[in-house]
């Protein structure tokens, strides 16, 4: 991690801001207090369209926050209680579009990019879907978008 | 011929991950469908009868209406879960 921040803080000598996210896995499920634990989870992708998915979805981000890097990185196959599932940084002049832009990205990402987690633990095994909030989170962006075109 | 790919639960229901179907046979996704309910598990027919499931034709999402054309690559993707 410290390595990709490294990289990409020097991608141009204009950049003022570097926004970093890294996702974790859980080792609990979505509510609270169920006393009951997730073990690992599998990820799997469609080879091809994933790649050509976020290549889309950082191109639209572009569009609308322009930054001058981004990094995207997304493992896939069996990962354990807080190992890092996907790191994303942007770099910008300001700090503003970086934000937005890192934001923009993730949503995305979480509800379009051809990725399907699967937990295993207490509860047996099963796979996760799009989550409501994801879901009004990209609603948020379509929203700003049609405000911003008016 | 039209290569299809299923993921995930889909993969699972299918029973495999990928199949091939004569292009002259279908002509749109609906038809595929109909297509692969002759051949494939009736969990995976089950799984796509609503529709809910996206659909892509080489790589890019495509609606259920979506034509098909000989050496198209279709997936049948559940909701997703990255990141």
């Amino acid at each position: 991690m410290g390595e990709e921040y490294s990289n990409i803080s020097r991608a141009s000598a204009q950049c003022g801001a570097v926004v970093t996210f890294v996702g974790l896995v859980r080792d609990i499920y979505d509510e609270k207090d169920s006393g009951e634990s997730v073990q690992n989870i599998e990820l799997e992708h469609y080879p091809g369209m994933t790649e050509s998915i976020c290549t889309q979805i950082i191109e639209e981000a572009h569009q609308y926050y322009p930054f001058d890097a981004v990094t995207l990185i997304h493992r896939v196959g069996k990962l354990g209680p807080n190992a890092q599932i996907v790191f994303l940084a942007v770099a910008s002049q300001h700090r503003e579009n970086a934000f937005n832009a890192a934001q923009y990205i993730m949503d995305y990402l979480k509800t379009k990019a051809t990725f399907w987690k699967r937990e295993v633990g207490s509860r047996g095994s099963q796979w996760l879907g799009v989550k409501e909030k994801d879901a009004k989170a990209v609603q948020r962006w379509l929203s700003m978008r049609e405000k911003n075109e008016q | 011929m039209i290569k299809v790919l299923f993921f995930a639960s889909l993969r699972e229901a299918a029973g495999v991950d990928e199949i091939s179907v004569d292009a002259e046979a279908v002509s749109n996704i609906r038809e595929l469908v109909k297509a692969l309910a002759k051949q494939l598990p009736s969990e995976l027919v089950e799984a796509l009868a609503d529709e809910s499931a996206m659909v892509s034709v080489d790589h890019r999402y495509a609606g259920w209406e979506a034509e098909l054309e000989d050496g198209a690559e279709v997936g049948f993707l559940p909701p997703v879960s990255g990141g």
